[in-house]
């Protein structure tokens, strides 16, 4: 299986790919996602990203959920655990606050300039969050979430656009994650590592970062070869 | 492996498209939708109130981004930085959660692990179900002493979202008031009970004699355990600093301050003080010695104690040591507060040659025996006969909430009642109803269930509480001895914690609710607690954030699943409480004459400020009943200064005599039997409001690495081989806690200081014993009443060591400041 990761993802599944990467922080795992997962339709997207070894540990992670069923409500109420400690305060310092302003504010607060540029960025691209979210704008799934978009319209983009626009697309794409996710999502996944008691979400983390940094490096290489 | 490769080739646009998202959408959320969401909230300035005074907040499309003060605040406080962060700190509660083992097994789940940090977050119908059926469940079970909310703590600011009155309110019309209540509070536990007996009044929450006449009038000011230019920083409604202008034009005059006190406060740095360093927890020994001194040199006011005073001839025997053949003299005195005997002496003859001021701070009642502190004070300024005279006598909230401001003519806000009186035949006003425990006996009582209890003349039992329900507190905090209560904590079958923070308290809890802060809701307060020379609309600066909610909207939620919603809101608004608060406040105005502006004029404006009359600026406290006794009587049963109490004489407490007295602490330097050398100064802190805003960026200000500060004198440093900069470990039989070292000789030797208020932060959380790596001095302190009489608490009593700590430092957990922010 050495060569699995030859084949990079197709760039139509980067919408999705992200898309996937926000819901996994966006809330705690619960039984609607593990049917979903445990569905013909999941199960193959979870061979699809097994395929890649930035997912491979976290899809095991998953598929090892879903293969005890008898430890699955207990497994899914540790999950919850350690989503509250890590995401939602419980675990105090020992935590990984999800918010880009956390890590970027001199005083570790929440609510700060990076949450403005989220709140500007949405503006500009015409979207809001969904009001189920009770979330700044600068958390890790929401702007995932943005990433995912602007992915969906460079697709679009490089089907329907000339050149000039879709190299503006993937630069656009390029400087997003450079500015609001790589800035801050290793420290990030380091806390996730350091104090994740269930594992899931670092490995999560861990994929995240891994994953952003490939893509970021492709898209860089696709815009200089359309230079 | 050919065959793989088409398979995933053939895979490869499986995921392709919109209908890819559709089929995967429980697992690939969409969390955005289109089009732009509507500017959220306002931009511009909002003008609202808090524990720290009257400030501007500036707000840029809903988010608040910085803090001003009013431009009427003459000496605006510089804690006000650390509300703002208090709002946006990573330590909010965000959602309704529940203990992990709780959610699975309700009340009967193991509580050793209370305080481990295991939640999860659920629904707010699915807490509030929780708390509902617990209330139910613990009342019918156990009767009406099944439920505490003696919740007790500085809640914020404002009329109508008081959570303790909210909370009481709702279990009074909704669970027929089957609770038990609290009485007293932590501050003042001691003499708000002793002072009723001595002069009539609780006398430390009454206004001081003016700052003016002090100004003018004094010529010793003496501050004896306070430390006004610190506390004065804060309100419990809202801080009106007043105080501030009258301490420099005193400190102008260049008249003499003296501040008798363990350490260099900032009150003596601020005046030059004359710094007597008394040793701590013997002021009553040093009272002594001067009142002996001024006996045996005949420089007492038989004139005025004569006539203003009852039983200063039963007192007398035990001062020349007729009855105990121990003379009370300054050299009795300079063996046990080790100020010498000569200075003693000197500083008698002074407070009666000059008129003086004793004002005092609570910091000497708050310790085993506490009860005796002020009423030795009264007894010397009794001797010292300058009581009621302006400038003169004794003064007991100088150092708190600005007293001593002149006050305003103006309307004084009613809040929100505990409906108690709504309640026909509520069951906690019966004998078979529920009880109310002296505030500080918390621990004690969950301990002890059926236990008899003395407190202030009277027998009593403590109930046998099975669930707590607090907000607007934090025990975690407050309370002494916190191994002890780690322990006693888990005999509660359920706790619920409402806060806007995750407190030490609110991890120890089994069900969390998220309350916004009082910058997230509308509100009415009074400014300046004894000038109340204005009223301030504390409005809403932001939306709640994440699922925060109001006080006044989760009670009323609350009352509305125990089927009393309309009881407890009486179909008002939040706004409309407001309303009816201000209508009431215009209605006073009428009466008193004082123009007051009509509502709307007010909100808009956002604050109305009123006169202070000459007359206020020239009140000398119990001037009236120095000039006629009889008229003017005390509230005492003699109507007079009762140096000698037959009250306190008939409760035969072993513990408080009929007349003030020396009586040896469980423990002090110099004691017999003190098993440690170093006490432990746990004084308010200077950058925070007792716990509040330690987890914000004040907390870079003063901490030592990373920790609470432990002040240390050199010698006592050197000894134990302590650099500036060290972490140390401070302990004693009851706990252990990491502290920064400070070392300085503004804390004389013996003595260490380490601030009241950081947050606990036990390195294995619930477990009594644990090493707290923040620095809590309650970790260290006796949890044990200041004596059957008063039943406070003894936060200031305590013996410890101090070590150079050379372990492996553990993490602290308690701040969620993220790495390198």
């Amino acid at each position: 299986m050495a060569d699995r990761n030859i084949m990079p993802m197709p760039s139509s599944d980067r919408p999705l790919i992200y898309r996937w990467l926000s819901g996994l922080f966006a809330r705690e795992l619960d039984i609607e996602q593990i049917e979903l997962y445990a569905a013909p339709d999941g199960r193959a997207f979870l061979d699809r990203l097994a395929m890649d070894d930035a997912f491979l540990p976290l899809v095991s992670a998953i598929r090892g959920i879903l293969e005890d069923e008898q430890a699955l409500h207990g497994r899914m109420l540790d999950l919850r655990a350690a989503y509250a400690r890590l995401f939602l305060g419980a675990g105090g310092r020992r935590s990984a606050p999800p918010y880009h302003s956390a890590y970027a504010s001199e005083r570790g607060l929440l609510y700060q300039t990076e949450m403005r540029q989220m709140t500007d960025m949405l503006r500009e691209l015409d979207l809001s969050v969904v009001d189920t979210l009770k979330e700044p704008p600068d958390h890790i799934a929401v702007q995932l979430s943005i990433l995912s978009e602007l992915a969906q319209r460079a697709l679009e983009a490089q089907n329907q656009a000339p050149p000039p626009e879709r190299t503006q697309a993937s630069r656009r794409q390029i400087d997003f994650i450079d500015t609001h996710l790589l800035s801050w999502l290793p420290a990030f996944r380091d806390d996730c590592a350091a104090h994740d008691p269930s594992q899931f979400y670092s490995l999560a983390a861990a994929a995240v970062v891994t994953f952003l940094r490939r893509d970021r490096d492709d898209l860089a290489t696709a815009e200089e070869s359309e230079n | 492996m050919s065959a793989y490769k088409d398979y995933q080739i053939n895979r490869r646009h499986l995921l392709l498209g919109a209908a890819a998202f559709g089929s995967l959408g429980a697992i690939a959320p969409s969390l955005l939708a289109s089009g732009a969401a509507q500017a959220a909230g306002v931009t511009g300035t909002v003008m609202t109130g808090s524990h720290w005074g009257v400030f501007n907040a500036a707000v840029k499309d809903g988010v608040w981004s910085a803090v001003s003060a009013w431009d009427k605040d003459p000496h605006p406080s510089a804690q006000l930085e650390g509300v703002m962060d208090s709002v946006y700190s990573p330590s909010r509660i965000k959602y309704p959660m529940v203990r992990k083992a709780y959610l699975e097994k309700g009340p009967d789940a193991p509580r050793d692990d209370r305080g481990g940090g295991e939640f999860v977050r659920v629904s707010w119908d699915q807490a509030l179900k929780l708390v509902v059926n617990e209330l139910k469940r613990v009342s019918t079970t156990y009767g009406p002493q099944g439920v505490y909310a003696g919740s007790y703590g500085w809640k914020s600011s404002g009329k109508l979202h008081n959570c303790q009155s909210l909370l009481r309110r709702m279990l009074n019309v909704g669970l027929e008031g089957k609770f038990v209540n609290s009485t007293a509070d932590y501050s003042t536990g001691a003499s708000q009970h002793m002072m009723p007996h001595v002069v009539g009044t609780l006398e430390v929450y009454e206004q001081q004699t003016a700052w003016p006449v002090v100004v003018e009038s004094t010529d010793v000011l003496v501050f004896w355990g306070a430390d006004p230019v610190k506390t004065n920083q804060i309100g419990w409604t809202v801080a009106d600093h007043d105080a501030y202008p009258y301490m420099e034009e005193f400190k102008k005059t260049g008249k003499k301050v003296i501040c008798i006190d363990p350490l260099n406060t900032e009150t003596a740095k601020f005046f030059n003080a004359e710094w007597v360093p008394i040793r701590p927890h013997t002021d009553v020994a040093l009272m002594l010695g001067m009142a002996h001194t001024l006996y045996a040199e005949k420089l007492h006011d038989e004139e005025f104690l004569d006539e203003y005073t009852v039983g200063f001839d039963k007192f007398l025997p035990y001062l020349t040591g007729e009855t105990d053949k121990t003379p009370k003299t300054a050299e009795w005195a300079a063996e046990i507060c080790e100020v010498p005997a000569a200075q003693i002496k000197e500083l008698a003859r002074l407070f009666k040659s000059k008129r003086t001021m004793l004002a005092s701070g609570w910091s000497i009642q708050r310790q085993h025996h506490g009860e005796q502190s002020h009423w030795m004070l009264i007894t010397l300024a009794s001797m010292l006969g300058q009581i009621g005279l302006p400038g003169g006598g004794f003064g007991l909230s100088y150092h708190y909430a600005n007293g001593g401001a002149p006050s305003a003519n103006s309307p004084v806000l009613s809040g929100i009642t505990d409906g108690g009186k709504a309640v026909k035949g509520a069951a906690w006003l019966t004998k078979a109803g529920a009880a109310t425990i002296p505030v500080a006996r918390v621990v004690d009582m969950i301990e002890n269930p059926g236990k008899e209890f003395q407190f202030n003349g009277k027998t009593d039992k403590y109930p046998a509480v099975k669930m707590a329900y607090w907000t607007g507190g934090n025990p975690f905090a407050h309370h002494q001895d916190r191994n002890r209560l780690v322990k006693a904590w888990q005999k509660l079958e359920t706790v619920v914690v409402q806060d806007s923070q995750w407190t030490a308290t609110a991890r120890f809890a089994d069900i969390v609710l998220p309350a916004t802060t009082s910058y997230e809701r509308n509100d009415i307060e009074n400014v300046g607690d004894y000038s109340i020379k204005a009223m301030v609309a504390m409005k809403k600066v932001i939306d709640p954030v994440f699922e925060s909610r109001s006080d006044y909207d989760i009670f009323a939620e609350i009352s509305k699943r125990l089927g009393k919603e309309k009881e407890f809101t009486e179909g008002k608004s939040e706004m409309d409480w407001i309303k009816s608060f201000y209508a009431a406040a215009e209605k006073q105005g009428k009466a008193k004459k004082i123009d007051v502006p009509a509502f709307d004029d007010f909100w808009k404006a956002g604050v109305a400020v009123f006169p202070i009359p000459e007359k206020s600026k020239k009140f000398v406290r119990h001037s009236e009943f120095r000039e006629d006794p009889l008229l003017e009587p005390l509230g005492t049963p003699s109507g007079k200064i009762e140096i000698y109490s037959k009250n306190i004489e008939k409760m035969k407490y072993d513990d408080c005599g009929p007349h003030p007295m020396w009586y040896e602490p469980i423990e002090r330097l110099g004691g017999p039997g003190a098993k440690y050398p170093l006490h432990i100064d746990s004084a308010h802190p200077q950058s925070r409001l007792h716990s509040q805003l330690c987890g914000t960026k004040l907390r870079a200000g003063y901490a030592v690495a990373g920790r609470e500060p432990c002040l240390i004198n050199s010698k006592d440093a050197a000894a134990r081989g302590i650099s500036d900069g060290d972490v140390v470990r401070v302990f004693n039989d009851r706990g252990q806690v990491l502290a920064g070292a400070v070392v300085t000789d503004d804390v004389r030797p013996s003595v260490i200081r380490l601030f009241e208020g950081g947050w606990y932060d036990p390195v294995e959380g619930g477990k009594a014993g644990a090493l707290d790596a923040y620095g809590d001095a309650n970790c260290l302190t006796p949890d044990i009443g200041t004596s059957k009489l008063a039943q406070g608490n003894c936060g200031h009593t305590g013996l410890a060591d101090v070590e150079k700590f050379t372990g492996t430092l553990p993490e602290l957990k308690v701040f969620t400041a993220p790495k390198g922010a």
